[in-house]
């Protein structure tokens, strides 16, 4: 919780103001009951307007109170608002600034959870603080100096009572804090089976998984409810164990008090008061335990938060990055590349070299796991290159801004991510295309075909994933995205796979007619797709087995061989 | 109310433990409403220089066994409350979990994953919190603010009685607070709900986001839920914080007008000293239902969201002992028509017959049905008209479980489950042996690319972890497993290359020899030896006829060939 405080700082003002609304109140309350304790006392004989006037000014002071607290809770609400805002953005923010393989390593589920429920807990902690915490150590501390203006002696059980009590909670709060920790973890593995589920529904279905999915959904679920009961048992002690200690000093006030009334060196209301002054510490520790209750699930909820706040990108920009990109060629140069996911992992790329010309086509063939989609998704830097360097006309890609890198490069990738928008929003995504931009890349990606068939033509909405969409169907969307952002260097990872042969030529054809002076790398299995590119890149096991005209690698290259022959028998 | 009866309805199986907590409760309420009187009767005691102290440690003893007594209650109610909220959400979750397994393919199109998945964590949650325990907190309290009127009634009526009519005061107006909050929770949970569908959407497809630089719109458009959320927090967490101090004021309003009538009335010392604990005993209880009402506001609105998915019908299975056997191979399809969109036909008067064994492969240009066909087939939607059988049996007479395991299919999306290796592979068919998943994989072609992982068949893969062709091989090695009656490819090879294609196709020849398949290609080489070939536009088919026959017929498949290997 600690590294979060800074949340607060923008907000300390109210924050200081909360508090001090709340403990002017708890100052106030606690006269009261000595202004009693004055009137018992005095019953007798004072005149009746001295009562009268004593019990006026308490009323006064429970209205002032009122008004106190309402400014209290009216700012505590405040502060937990906009820090749970704050923080939820810093995440979020934090979230979409993380490279891909930042990315691999949080499961989905975890990262949901953090910006929703974690985000709770941690924002109620804070309202709660702001509205208990700083009043309940002043009460306490409060009621004992009234109780030892009372009687010293009477005061020393106070004074033993209390680190016993505070001992306890300690010792509960920390045990229950690991405790929920787990829980949390628990939680998350619940998110991700409901998100699995529902994305996957026709797999399970076909698949006949529900019984059993529903079997590990429920021992998944019934552990969440095992570690949650544990954490409960565990802090189902606090309250009572405290109020017990409290409690017996109570009782033993009553009994050596009236040692003292015996003695007379205490008056019967002196006793009254100050068993009032310990209940009301009572009824502040039972708050306290209540509160160390919701300061657990934050403790923990914090922890994680940090840990996604803490996960920065190790792509980053460059000191001077270069954002003008109209004096550079699309060429791409790659110079000994080796490439690894993992630090402990072999490598994925293997040293790498070789040379592309602005405005050519070329073509990217390889079998499957070669490191094809590996390959390209270096040059706009989703992953940073282990050694070598990459080019893009001559310089290197760590020199150019990110954004302007990805604006220059566009990916269709080799999976169609699409959203819950309309077909419009979805091909312009951020860019700066306007509506002739849209229309015109759908053009040539060939989708007004089926756009044409939809109701509400661009303005249809796509269900999440692209689920009311056919495979080819989704595939040509993507595609359009990416032309509509009009890159200089244009990747097709894979991007014609779904697609019938004519309508493939169709968006060749398009292509090539519209996106000549394009840099484009076509990866595919198909040698009929780029057997007429300008050079042809062969991967091999994350190596580069040759680089040639379609010409050239069928006399040389036995990968390339291989391939073609697999696929000849189908031809004419 | 009406939530209210569903959640009783839901919660029988804990009858017994939720009323031992509540007697419990009670009990310790009851106790809670004695220690006032002793204390009092104790400081009447204390008389300078004429104390009873043998009675003084009477009281003190009783004292002693009567905190004792309640606070063990307390500790056990807290247990039992704790347990039965967390059993009911348990409960709550798995049947929400079970209601997504049940209901069908198209009323999960429309639900929004991130809406679900909030309702699952959050929502249950509130209703854990806010009315299991809720409740009990809330008897217990009501236990101890009757017990302690009775008590002054009976010490003094007429302060007794003030008190009591004062009371429902505090009541009153917290719940007029609550009433005013519930506006702000829906529009809390709403907003939460928006969050978590936004981000959930945005977290799924980061990595789209990033390529395309689209993280400063996504951020905005998050802002704006975000904004949502902050404002409904801001009003749903101040009305609902107001109640505590309000009843607090009445409370010491209640104490100050309890010792003014002790006094005039010339009440004993000790007397008013009960009346005094007792009214501040009161703010206890009070603080507590006060809380406890808007907990219980806030699982009212959740309540509601949560049994809002549990509604929704589920999709109706076939209750018969009907079961598919292996012979049964040949597939009819007699007039079938479906539509996604009932403004749009789609597939119009359908017709094909297909004789076990039979290899039957479709083709046809993106969007024509292809896919459609075999989600009609699987079920995953019901046809609008027509009818649709399974060796002669109409396959809506069925169980789902025998349709689904007479086929096995690969889809077009390749769907790897967050598990191992082995977990995926032996997806249908989990008691598979290793032997069994080792075949399957080496058929398929993956069995050199598992043992490279870094654990094998126990490696823990996801969505992200393979290449795609890598992801598809693993879904044909979990269809392999499979191994039923009926074989489904929807675009299997897609992503593959050609020299494991071939491979791999020999495999399948294997395993389709006397079994019923429709093989869905765009790459017509791989369907070229099928025994017949349909193409398919519009939802209806076009062609018809094996290979030599549709070539030699120079229409749509003799197009599509020729463009196979024609690009410019
Ligand atoms: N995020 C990742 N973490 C670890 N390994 C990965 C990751 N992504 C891919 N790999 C591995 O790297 C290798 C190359 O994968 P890549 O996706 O580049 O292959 P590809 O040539 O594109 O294959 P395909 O034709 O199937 O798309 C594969 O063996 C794959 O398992
Ligand atoms: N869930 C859905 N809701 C609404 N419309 C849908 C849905 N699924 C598919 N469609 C529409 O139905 C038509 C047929 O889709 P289908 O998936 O059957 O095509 P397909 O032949 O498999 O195409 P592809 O070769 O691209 O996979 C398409 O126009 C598509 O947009
Ligand atoms: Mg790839
Ligand atoms: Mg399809």
């Amino acid at each position: 919780m600690k590294k979060l405080l800074r949340f607060i700082s923008p907000y300390k003002f109210i924050t200081a103001l909360g508090i001090t609304a709340k403990l002017i109140e708890g100052l106030l309350e606690l006269t009261l009951p000595l202004i009693m304790a004055d009137i018992i006392n005095n019953a007798l004989t004072e005149s009746s307007t001295y009562i009268t006037n004593r019990l006026l000014l308490m009323a006064g002071i429970v209205t002032v109170c009122f008004a106190l607290a309402f400014i209290c809770q009216r700012s505590a609400a405040y502060v937990g608002a906009n820090f749970g805002h704050d923080v939820r953005c810093a995440l979020n923010k934090n979230i979409h600034s993380m490279s891909f393989s930042n990315l691999n390593k949080f499961k989905n589920g975890k990262l949901l959870n953090s910006l929703t429920n974690d985000i709770t807990h941690t924002q109620t902690s804070v309202s709660i603080f702001i509205r208990l915490v700083t009043r309940t150590p002043f009460i306490t501390v409060g009621s004992l100096i009234m109780a030892f203006t009372i009687s010293k002696e009477i005061s020393l059980i106070i004074f033993a009572v209390l680190p016993i009590t505070a001992y306890i909670l300690y010792k509960i709060m920390r045990k229950s804090i690991a405790l929920h920790k787990v829980t949390l973890k628990s939680l998350d593995s619940i998110t991700k089976s409901t998100h699995e589920n529902l994305v996957g529904a026709r797999v399970f279905r076909a698949y006949n998984k529900a019984p059993s999915e529903i079997v590990e959904f429920e021992s998944k679920s019934s552990d969440y409810a095992n570690k949650a009961i544990k954490a409960i048992k565990v802090l189902a002690l606090s309250s009572p164990l405290s109020a017990l200690v409290v409690n017996i000093g109570v009782a033993l006030v009553v009994l050596i008090g009236g040692q003292f009334v015996h003695t007379g060196n205490l008056l019967a209301g002196d006793i009254t008061a100050l068993t009032t002054y310990l209940i009301q510490i009572l009824i502040s520790l039972t708050i306290l335990s209540n509160v160390g209750i919701v300061f657990t699930k934050a403790e923990s909820s914090a922890s994680r938060i940090n840990e996604i706040l803490e996960t920065t990108s190790e792509i980053l920009d460059s000191q001077n990055p270069i954002t003008d990109t109209s004096e550079i060629l699309p060429s791409i140069q790659f110079d000994n590349v080796s490439f690894r996911y993992n630090e402990t992992s072999t490598n994925a790329i293997n040293n790498v070299t070789f040379n592309i010309e602005p405005s050519s086509w070329i073509g990217i063939i390889g079998v499957t796991g070669s490191a094809k989609s590996t390959l390209i998704n270096l040059i706009p830097r989703f992953y940073d290159v282990s050694s070598g360097s990459i080019s893009i006309g001559g310089v290197n890609i760590k020199d150019i801004s990110l954004k302007t890198l990805r604006e220059y490069v566009g990916i269709v990738p080799q999976k169609s991510q699409l959203f819950n928008m309309s077909i419009q929003d979805n091909i312009k995504f951020g860019s700066s295309a306007v509506f002739e931009d849209i229309e015109k890349a759908a053009r040539i990606a060939d989708c007004e075909e089926f756009i044409n068939k939809k109701h509400n033509k661009f303005n249809e909405m796509i269900s999440a994933d692209g689920k009311n969409l056919s495979g080819g169907q989704q595939q040509r969307l993507s595609i359009a995205r990416t032309l509509a952002r009009k890159p200089k260097i244009l990747v097709l990872d894979d991007s014609l796979s779904a697609l019938d042969n004519n309508t493939e030529n169709t968006v060749a054809t398009g292509l090539k007619e519209n996106f000549s002076k394009t840099t484009t790398l076509i990866i595919t299995q198909r040698i009929s797709s780029i057997k007429y590119c300008d050079k042809i890149l062969v991967m091999k096991n994350g190596e580069l087995q040759d680089f040639g005209t379609h010409k050239e690698l069928i006399s040389r290259c036995d990968e390339y061989m291989n391939i073609y022959n697999s696929q000849k028998g189908g031809g004419k | 109310m009406k939530n209210l009866k569903m959640l009783l309805s839901y919660m029988s199986e804990f009858k017994r433990p939720y009323i031992t907590a509540i007697i419990l409760a009670l009990l310790s309420s009851f106790c809670i409403v004695l220690i006032p009187l002793i204390i009092g009767m104790a400081i009447d005691l204390m008389v300078f220089g004429n104390t009873n102290f043998t009675l003084l440690l009477i009281y003190f003893a009783t004292l002693l066994v009567l905190y004792s007594i309640s606070e063990f209650l307390n500790y056990l109610v807290n247990k039992i409350a704790g347990e039965i909220s967390q059993k009911t959400m348990h409960r709550l979750r798995s049947d929400l979990f079970q209601k997504i397994q049940g209901i069908s393919i198209s009323q999960l199109d429309i639900l929004q994953v991130g809406d679900v998945i909030s309702r699952m964590t959050v929502d249950v949650d509130n209703v854990g919190t806010g009315l299991m325990q809720g409740t009990i907190q809330l008897l217990r309290g009501v236990g101890v603010i009757i017990g302690t009127m009775i008590v002054m009634i009976a010490l003094n009526p007429i302060i007794g009685l003030t008190v009591v009519l004062l009371t429902p005061l505090s009541l009153v107006v917290s719940t007029i607070i609550a009433k005013g909050a519930k506006k702000h929770y829906q529009a809390n949970a709403t907003a939460r709900s928006e969050l978590t569908s936004v981000s959930s959407e945005h977290i799924a497809n980061q990595r789209a986001i990033i390529a395309n630089g689209y993280q400063e719109i996504a951020m905005d458009q998050f802002e704006v839920t975000n904004q949502k959320a902050k404002t409904s927090y801001f009003y749903s967490h101040f009305y609902s914080a107001l109640t505590n101090p309000s009843s607090r004021m009445i409370n010491n309003f209640i104490y100050i007008v309890a010792g003014a009538l002790g006094v005039f009335l010339k009440v004993s010392v000790g007397g008013i000293s009960s009346f005094l604990i007792y009214s501040s005993q009161y703010t206890k209880p009070f603080t507590e239902i006060t809380s406890v009402i808007t907990d219980i506001q806030k699982a009212d609105v959740s309540l509601t969201r949560v049994f809002a998915i549990l509604e929704i019908p589920e999709e109706p299975d076939v209750l018969s002992l009907v079961q598919f056997d292996k012979t049964h191979g040949n597939v009819a399809f007699k007039n079938v028509y479906f539509s996604y969109d009932k403004k749009r036909s789609l597939i119009k008067n359908f017709n094909l017959d297909v004789k076990s064994g039979e290899k039957i492969a479709i083709v046809g240009s993106t969007g024509s049905g292809k896919t459609t066909i075999i989600n009609l087939l699987m079920r995953f939607y019901n046809i609008d008209c027509g009818d649709i059988s399974i060796g002669d049996m109409n396959i809506n007479t069925v169980p789902f479980q025998s349709l689904r395991s007479h086929i096995s299919m690969v889809l077009q999306d390749s769907f790897i489950k967050n598990a191992t290796v082995y977990e995926n592979i032996a997806f249908g068919n989990p008691s598979a042996s290793y032997d069994i998943v080792k075949n399957a994989s080496i058929k398929a072609q993956c069995y050199d690319i598992i043992s490279r992982l870094s654990d094998g068949f126990d490696t823990v893969i996801d969505g992200n972890t393979l290449s795609k062709g890598e992801m598809q091989l693993i879904c044909i090695a979990r269809a392999m497993v499979e191994n039923a009656p009926i074989l489904i490819l929807d675009e299997a090879t897609s992503n593959i290359d050609s020299l494991t294609e071939i491979k791999i196709q020999n495999a399948f020849l294997e395993l389709m020899k006397d079994k019923t398949s429709f093989v869905i290609a765009h790459r017509l080489s791989t369907i070229k030896d099928s025994d017949r070939i349909l193409v398919l536009e519009n939802g209806n088919i076009a062609e018809i006829g094996n290979h030599k026959e549709l070539i030699k017929k120079k229409g749509k498949y003799f197009d599509l060939y020729n463009n196979q290997y024609n690009v410019n």
